[in-house]
């Protein structure tokens, strides 16, 4: 039976998913934090989504909903630590004059100013 | 021959392997045609224009198309595995894909098993691979940004999007730290180039050179400009170049060709490759020994 502070690891393939799940579990209210999953689940650029145990079946259910693919939900063991990953932190802005160059860790957009187009891309492995 | 191998973002993009040519602004190997864009593609190209200027044989190129669902990464490595006994290539770079540890494992595996196992260049996908499966140690260069180097320095952390601590301290000015702690941890290959402000080329351990000048900040927002001097360290190897001089080389290279262009963040990295061939003429000889006919006949 799950007790509170029990936490649960959505696991997603691709990372486009797992972003999209950020923003509908947000929107939906519930208590999540992103985390580098478990090694063995890694693929490269991938994130992983921390719920409460107790919130999971909500979870997949607001993520089925929202057709957001899971690959797989792990019940951790009680006191597990993940490595949280903060991509708000990671952002970091430069001012060209004309265009805005915007950072986050190894990837890089750069956009004019005057009306957002992308002009340059970059980084990201 | 100098093996090029990486993804290019192009969904269904078939797996595409032969000697690489520039035809218009394209880049065109095995009847199959795509743009110097920024990953690869640059790389490619940067290479090519050095390797055209120093009258070596053009890079044999292994590409597919991988939007990062992995599939033309797996395609990749598939062929790599393969074939490199049989291509028997002087030196492989890797490049952008998914850091997929256990297929460079594999290709690794087949390297040694060569009669004449190549020299190896990582970067980008291929880098993060190497580094997070332990495999650094069996590549001869590696040419991270400030970032990337942050993540080779932090012994816990298998994509740099998961580096806990150095990333949000350090700022360029710890590079050379960053350096010393990827070499403590056997994260680094035997010759780090890390692009960046400054450019540091160090080997096993000792930083050998930095690069300033130039200084040209727009290059920073154009993307690709991190992947031509992977592109030309590539070529310069290939040529007999020792690859601390390549590094060097590479990044005085990048940095003219940049100011020669004037360019503003929208400059495309096309442009940059376009102006090889005039830098290396104007000033090649003043920057090394080669001032005539090159060192490997290809």
């Amino acid at each position: 039976m799950a007790e509170e502070g029990d936490k649960a690891l959505i696991v997603f393939d691709y990372i486009y998913h797992a972003m999209r799940a950020k923003h509908v579990l947000d929107k939906g209210g519930f208590k999540i934090r992103e985390v580098a999953p478990p090694v063995e689940y890694r693929t490269g650029c991938d994130l992983a989504i921390e719920v409460e145990t107790a919130d999971v079946d909500a979870a997949e259910e607001t993520l089925e909903e929202n057709k957001v693919i899971i690959l797989d939900i792990l019940f951790m063991p009680k006191g597990t630590q993940f490595v949280p990953v903060f991509l708000t932190k990671l952002i970091k802005t430069w001012d060209y004059g004309d265009y805005m160059m915007v950072r986050c860790g190894n990837m890089k957009i750069t956009y004019r100013k005057e009306d957002g187009v992308i002009v340059n891309l970059s980084g990201g492995g | 021959m100098l093996l090029i191998a990486g993804t290019i973002p192009q969904e269904g993009m078939p797996l595409v392997a032969g000697r690489v040519r520039l035809e218009g602004s394209n880049l065109k190997a095995d009847g199959y045609s795509f743009p110097r864009i920024p990953g690869t593609g640059a790389m490619i190209s940067a290479a090519l224009s050095a390797t055209d200027y120093l009258g070596v044989e053009p890079p044999f190129i292994v590409v597919a198309g991988d939007i990062g669902k992995g599939d033309g990464t797996r395609l990749i490595y598939r062929y790599l595995s393969e074939n490199v006994s049989s291509i028997k290539p002087d030196i492989v770079t890797l490049h952008y894909c998914q850091p997929f540890m256990n297929l460079l494992a594999q290709f690794l595996k087949s390297v040694e098993k060569s009669e004449k196992p190549p020299q190896l260049i990582a970067d980008a996908g291929a880098m993060y691979a190497a580094k997070a499966a332990g495999l650094a140690g069996k590549f001869s260069v590696f040419t991270p940004d400030p970032s990337e180097i942050a993540f080779l320095a932090d012994p816990k952390a298998t994509h740099p999007a998961y580096i806990s601590q150095h990333l949000f301290r350090s700022e360029v000015e710890d590079v050379p730290n960053l350096i010393e702690s990827a070499y403590k941890y056997n994260s680094a290959a035997s010759v780090l180039v890390v692009k960046g402000a400054t450019d540091y080329i160090a080997r096993d351990g000792n930083i050998m050179a930095t690069v300033n000048y130039p200084d040209v900040p727009t290059l920073e927002a154009i993307g690709g400009t991190g992947d031509t001097i992977t592109g030309l360290v590539s070529a310069f190897v290939y040529a007999g170049v020792d690859p601390v001089e390549a590094g060097i080389i590479a990044a005085k290279s990048n940095r003219t060709a940049g100011k020669e262009v004037k360019p503003t963040p929208a400059t495309k990295v096309s442009d940059i490759i376009d102006a090889f061939p005039s830098v290396f003429k104007k000033h090649l000889c003043e920057w090394s020994n080669i001032c005539t006919a090159p060192s490997r006949g290809g």
